[in-house]
């Protein structure tokens, strides 16, 4: 998309101060950190050095050093020395951003520190985007979240507990931790497996007695076991297999509706969690192939039954 | 620049004689200083528009005063551009993402970039990537009536004055007045199947004085929870045991009390025959006949 001149004249005015401030920064560097190419960079710069103070002699045009594109700096910014104040956009993205971050923080004084941040920022919001846009409930609080952000970044393995819903059994494992996610209210851990080289996805609130383990070098795009593993299973619903979709939207490979049914197919490394998913659906969830997957849902249907009896 | 340098009101013929650019017939240049105050704007530069001269206020000049253009949250430690950084960083929305590295741009011109923990790209993922996120917050903040077709039980076209936005547990809800059916509904963006198609002018509604958002999100209205009784198989239903008193029957059951929400179906249903659910009396039989039907 072509950029606006208004959208250029925002950037020229931020440079300024930024270079200011940051002084020494290579033409690559400031294109990265203003989401821009060096050779626009480039541009912005010649642009800025013939403007200026009315008068526009050597003493009121800004002075920009920008010959060496490994070493930029600003030797008069004239009146432009100081960033623009937040629009209100750029507020609220932080205020919002605060908010989550609030909600996932560890302790107490933490948070507290945050809302005081996020009220600072707030007050100079419009009342009309303060209602037109929020954050209902953002996360689900995890203790664990702060810890294993600090995995994430150190690259240290993490040993723990895990109340395994599908094994129905409580393990202890080592894992690399590869991301955070929090979808539906829950947060997810995708780690690898130290022993057996698995990518899996941990929920953070079946996850305990969390301790730190050792730095490891591991080729996370190697390809895993459970890669190796997976196996596509056909599905066929109805109208609810809309809501299948988006729940389960990391494993679905592809679907398609025909009048009132969604013929759906995923993608899983454990047959046991998929075949619980099937059971526990609140609606009925028909299995086209594999035919032992059919079987043992039917299979788990009359053993359920017999209890009852 | 010359009107943020200046500390006194600058008229009209001042601004045309000293700032370069404004060339060509009184028409034009009066033109292009409408286009060139317009401008400043829409980038969130407040222009004072006042007088000088207390004998002669008719003729009214121009400034911006430096406390409104530059960046002023007061005195911000380490750990709270910690904080902003984080919070600039982490959204997967295109708008939020463009906002946010904008933002970050002005805090790094105010503190200089070493005076924070760079995070870089953000290893934590709280909301789902929405593409239609900067289309929906353009209708909302310009009051533009939108249609989309929208993915449901009762799929098809919806036309709606859209009132605001809200992030609830990772995914952006769409709330607006549906012009069809004649009353505010909520629409899960990641439902709508479409690109949204705006129609009219901006500033075709108005948002009711009295709205508020988080009064029409049925998800956040609490659902009593049941309390069960059931027969867990022995040494299975982990998490239950982790979380509930067990009263040992026999060799192969236990006896657990427990409480769940409007999700308990799915849940008892996860552990299959491991669990034989007891009471309340009314969840037994909607458990059978449940599982009646998916025989």
């Amino acid at each position: 998309v072509k950029e606006t001149a208004l959208e250029r004249v925002k950037r020229a005015l931020d440079l300024i101060p930024f270079i200011s401030k940051n002084p020494g920064l290579s033409i690559e560097e400031i294109a990265r950190r203003f989401g821009s190419t060096p050779s626009q960079i480039s541009k912005d710069l010649t642009l800025l050095h013939m403007c200026g103070l009315p008068g526009y002699s050597h003493l009121e045009l800004l002075d920009i050093d920008y010959e060496n594109p490994d070493f930029v700096s600003v030797l008069d910014a004239q009146v432009l020395d100081k960033p623009r104040s937040l629009s209100q956009p750029e507020t609220l993205t932080l205020v919002l951003g605060l908010q989550l971050l609030s909600e996932i923080a560890t302790n107490s004084d933490e948070v507290e520190k945050i809302k005081s941040l996020k009220d600072r920022l707030s007050s100079k919001l419009s009342e009309e985007i303060s209602h037109s846009i929020s954050i209902s409930d953002g996360v689900v609080d995890s203790p664990l979240v702060k810890e294993l952000q600090r995995s994430l970044v150190s690259r240290n393995t993490i040993i723990f507990t895990y109340d395994s819903l599908t094994s129905d059994a409580v393990t202890t494992r080592e894992v690399l931790s590869l991301e955070l996610d929090f979808r539906g209210g829950v947060g997810y851990l995708r780690a690898m497996t130290i022993e057996t080289r698995d990518v899996r996805t941990y929920r953070l609130d079946r996850i305990r007695d969390l301790l730190p383990g050792t730095p490891i070098e591991v080729h996370t795009d190697e390809p895993t076991n459970n890669e190796r593993s997976e196996r596509l299973i056909e599905l066929k619903m109805g109208r609810d297999g809309l809501f299948f979709i988006e729940k389960h939207n990391e494993i679905v490979t592809s679907h398609s509706q025909v009048g009132n049914s969604y013929f759906v197919t995923v993608k899983v490394n454990s047959l046991e969690w998929l075949t619980r998913v099937i059971f526990s659906w609140p609606e009925k969830i028909e299995v086209l192939e594999p035919v032992e997957l059919a079987q043992d849902l039917k299979n788990r249907v009359s053993a359920t039954l017999e209890n009852y009896l | 620049m010359a009107l943020l340098a200046t500390k006194r009101y600058l008229s009209k013929s001042e601004i045309f004689s000293q700032v370069a650019g404004y060339e060509g017939s009184a028409e034009t240049k009066e033109r292009m200083f409408e286009r060139d105050k317009d401008d400043l704007r829409a980038l969130g530069i407040e222009i004072q528009v006042g007088s000088h001269d207390p004998l002669f206020e008719d003729e009214l000049g121009y400034r911006i005063p430096e406390k409104d253009y530059r960046f002023n949250l007061g005195e911000i430690s380490p750990e709270e551009l910690s904080y902003l950084s984080l919070a600039a960083t982490l959204w997967k929305n295109q708008l939020f993402s463009s906002e946010g590295a904008h933002a970050l741009v002005k805090i790094d011109a105010n503190k200089g970039l070493l005076s924070r923990e760079d995070f870089g790209t953000s290893l934590l993922t709280l909301e789902e990537d929405t593409p239609l996120f900067p289309d929906l917050w353009l209708a909302i903040t310009e009051k533009k009536i939108i249609s989309f077709y929208y993915r449901s039980r009762n799929e098809g076209e919806r036309k709606i004055a859209p009132y605001g936005l809200t992030l609830w547990r990772g995914s952006w809800y769409l709330v607006g007045f549906d012009l069809d059916k004649e009353d505010i509904r909520v629409f899960k963006v990641s439902r709508i199947n479409s690109e949204i198609t705006f129609h009219g002018k901006a500033h075709a509604f108005e948002l009711p004085s009295d709205f508020d958002i988080r009064t029409h999100l049925l998800m956040l209205r609490e659902e009593p929870p049941i309390e069960f009784t059931a027969r867990a198989r022995v040494g299975k239903c982990q998490s239950i045991r982790t979380q509930y008193p067990i009263e040992h029957i026999d060799e192969e059951w236990d006896r657990v009390r427990f409480t769940l929400g409007g999700d308990w179906l799915e849940k008892i249903l996860w552990f299959g025959s491991d669990v034989v659910l007891e009471s309340p009396r009314e969840n037994v039989q909607q458990l059978l006949s449940h599982l009646r039907e998916k025989k």
